[in-house]
């Protein structure tokens, strides 16, 4: 048991390993560009809010088809604080289009970069906690709390196109450099890494949150909760609490990623909280295999990188119908995802075909 | 115990080469850019909501480019054209721009329909130093030395269609738009303007961007009583609002209608019966009258199907490839750098289907005629009204109403 642990530990490992030698690789010219590895760092934040996902999912049974919300609430943060950066204070364009004079009062704690960082956290954190107590508390659950966590997705994204002089509408808040200046060119790529490392090292940080959360007694009540609800219930455990807690834990995780991924991508749209972009983010810790934490990284690491790959040439459209097939059959057949299939049929398949060998 | 090790080998096995494995496909596909040929970006959504839109745009650009080759290429090479897929997302739209410059080490890109995918890109585009050509008419309001605009800027469509509207003795307008950067600041513009010149606006609403119910809206249409509706919808909501004002009978008698998103492509969708009589207004029309558009509707059927239509942003799309062939002759170079300074330095020019376009090189938007339109029955847009070619002015700092308003953004 203690070395199956040690396995996935052993594999997240080997991915942050190879992902910290993408200096190397860029240098010996396995990797041919720049903007590769500022891709890798847009699936760094992915894996982040896929970790997030998984514990409410994969260990407690919380199925949240919203949590683009939060990433993208953590990304419009971020990217309203570096966006007061660029322009010096002053009000954006949109703003002056929506015909405003004065920066709005809710963009005013923005100017600040400590209080930004408190906000990344506060504000899905706040949100999340009440939305979360209201509904655990009734004890809405299954199927109920997803369509919930859809419905408020897609409030908020009308309130965010809406809102066109505070938030830029659907077009979001764009030309924003990241927190430590432009990382984009051959000129900045030391910039780059020590972003990339910074991301890197979150990752690291919440997988370890993560992982000492999941193997401790904590850990063993999720399940518990997954697999008998009632039971834990009756065992005298305060399960809206608990539930409530990781509910709130995994949304600010989402929105981590998402400030990280407004350094990376130098923009945020109103699109990273649609539903469509929310069920994305399930579907890469189902293929990647849910309740191991890793799977959830590999996830969302592979689809990405398939994404990035097969989105030019022959294989534009036919990359969409592989992505649905891949889920279904992941559902239907494969329940542990990636991980499963490496950790429960290939050694059967191993042995079976040794066997007939000898 | 042996057996989960396996296991941790193989997890291993398989993300460093998923990893690898990829990132060794990429420095193939640099190693082969051969001398004879020089590459090219195509970005537009192949999937999601805007493919069909866009993929039009795209098939323009490919017919330019394989007639630029079979003439023998540009400066002796050929053009090898690398599609992206945007996905209708803008961020997408931005990882997808930044790979096509920095790995496929592209000359220039042509790409981008929608207003958010094209501002997510601009930095990009500007970061790295490299070329965007956007083809479609927009809101205006922007500037980058980076970018070529080969649509209508607002003083070439928006603009030109109000005072055509004024002259006619239209004095009451309705403005209906979707919720997003377009219509607003069309409205913002339109309001100036008619506010300069004694015109009233009756109204002015917003539908969301899939609102497929109009019924509130056309009540208040009719509570305004509108001579005209300034229709800047934009995709599924132009269908539904014209098929629901078909429904209570209404023609272009009862609301004239002025439409700045509705092109021979959406024609064929809305339908023409419904939509006859109603304006629009463009720089071109498939029904353009210019022996260049005769050899281009032809090429464009020829190759894509005679059941095709062509339309403005396609037109513009096209000619996009070939002002990039002479700026890149003018310039004996294809590094964006000296394409950008040969563009600034003014004078390029290309005999388009819609007549001779050039690019301004004060601010990288195209000199081009006004074309207003009357949808006909047959589904063609006959011009009723054509300009000679218009300078571009995106800030609106030629016109006194606008500068009145203080339009022009902070930089």
């Amino acid at each position: 048991m203690k070395i199956k642990k040690q396995g996935y530990n052993i594999c997240f490992a080997v991915i942050v390993v190879i992902l910290a030698l993408m200096p190397v690789l860029l240098n010996a010219g396995v990797i041919s560009s720049n903007s590769f590895i500022l891709f890798l760092g847009k699936c760094i934040a992915f894996s982040i809010v896929a970790i997030g996902l998984d514990l409410i999912w994969g260990y407690t049974g919380i199925l949240s088809l919203g949590h683009g919300l939060y990433f993208a609430l953590g990304g419009y943060a971020m990217a309203m604080f570096l966006k007061l950066q660029a322009t010096d204070g002053n009000i954006t364009s949109f703003m002056q289009t929506g015909g405003m004079t004065k920066l709005p009062l809710m963009w005013k704690p923005f100017l600040s970069g400590y209080l930004s960082v408190i906000l990344i956290i506060a504000i899905p954190a706040v949100l999340a906690a009440t939305i979360g107590y209201f509904i655990f508390r009734n004890r809405i659950k299954g199927v109920y709390f997803s369509i919930i966590s859809q419905a408020l997705t897609w409030a908020a994204y009308s309130l965010f196109t809406g809102l066109q002089s505070y938030t830029g509408g659907n077009v979001g808040i764009t030309e924003i450099k990241s927190i430590i200046g432009s990382i984009k060119g051959d000129a900045n790529t030391g910039k780059m890494f020590i972003l990339f490392y910074i991301s890197l090292a979150i990752l690291v940080l919440i997988y370890g949150i993560s992982y000492f959360l999941t193997h401790s007694k904590f850990g063993k009540i999720l399940i518990a909760i997954r697999d008998g609800e009632n039971r834990t219930y009756f065992s005298g455990y305060c399960v809206s609490t608990y539930k409530n807690f990781i509910y709130v834990l995994s949304a600010i995780f989402a929105a981590v990623a998402g400030a990280i991924f407004v350094n990376f991508n130098g923009s945020i749209t109103p699109t990273q909280m649609t539903i469509s972009y929310s069920i994305t983010m399930v579907i890469w810790v189902a293929v990647g295999g849910r309740g191991t934490l890793v799977g959830a990284v590999m996830g969302a690491f592979l689809i990405n990188l398939c994404d990035y790959h097969f989105s030019s040439g022959v294989m534009v459209e036919a990359w969409q119908y592989i992505l649905g097939t891949i889920f279904v059959v992941t559902i239907l057949f494969f329940k542990g995802g990636l991980v499963g299939v490496i950790r429960d049929q290939l050694p059967i398949l191993i042995r079976r075909v040794a066997h007939k060998e000898r | 115990m042996k057996k989960k090790r396996i296991m941790a080998l193989l997890m291993s096995i398989v993300m460093t080469g998923a990893l690898v494995g990829c990132s060794g496909a990429q420095a193939k596909d640099a190693d082969s850019d051969e001398a004879s040929s020089v590459k090219v970006g195509i970005l537009y959504s192949a999937t999601g909501s805007m493919a069909i839109s866009e993929g039009a745009v795209k098939d323009a650009e490919v017919l330019a480019i394989e007639e630029i080759n079979a003439e023998g290429g540009i400066l002796g090479k050929q053009i090898e054209y690398v599609a992206e897929d945007g996905a209708s997302e803008p961020s997408t739209f931005a990882t997808k721009a930044e790979k096509l410059i920095d790995q496929d080490k592209v000359s220039a890109v042509f790409g981008c329909w929608t207003s958010a995918s094209r501002k997510a890109v601009k930095p990009v585009f500007e970061e790295y130093e490299n070329l965007l050509l956007y083809p479609v008419q927009y809101e205006g309001m922007e500037e980058s030395s980076n970018i070529v605009y080969t649509g209508a800027a607002p003083n070439q469509q928006i603009v030109p269609a109000i005072d055509y509207l004024i002259e006619q003795g239209y004095k009451k307008f309705f403005l209906l738009g979707s919720d997003y950067v377009f219509p607003r600041t069309a409205n913002m513009i339109i309001n100036s303007q008619c506010e300069a010149k004694d015109v009233e606006v009756v109204g002015e609403e917003y539908a969301q961007m899939d609102q497929t119910d109009f019924g509130s809206i056309i009540a208040k249409i009719e509570a305004a009583k509108p001579d005209v509706i300034i229709n800047t919808l934009n995709g599924t909501g132009n269908l539904s609002f014209f098929k629901q004002m078909n429904e209570k009978n209404y023609t272009s008698e009862d609301y004239m209608t002025m439409s700045f998103s509705i092109a021979e492509e959406e024609v064929k969708t809305i339908g023409a019966d419904i939509l006859k009589d109603h304006m629009v207004s463009w720089n071109y029309y498939m029904t353009t009258d210019t022996p260049e558009n005769e050899k281009f509707v032809e090429a464009y059927k020829k190759e894509y199907g005679t059941d095709r239509v062509t339309s403005d942003p396609a037109e513009a799309a096209y000619d996009a490839v070939y002002l990039w062939k002479a700026a890149v002759e003018k310039a004996e170079s294809f590094e964006p750098a000296d394409v950008i300074a040969a563009i600034e330095d003014g004078g390029i020019s290309f005999l388009a289907p819609e007549g001779i376009v050039e690019i301004d090189g004060t601010n990288h938007h195209l000199i081009k005629p006004v074309r207003i339109g009357v949808i006909a029955e047959d589904g063609k847009i006959n011009i009723v009204k054509e300009t000679e070619p218009v300078k571009p002015d995106p800030y609106l700092e030629s016109y006194d109403w606008a500068v009145d308003s203080n339009l022009k953004p902070l930089e």
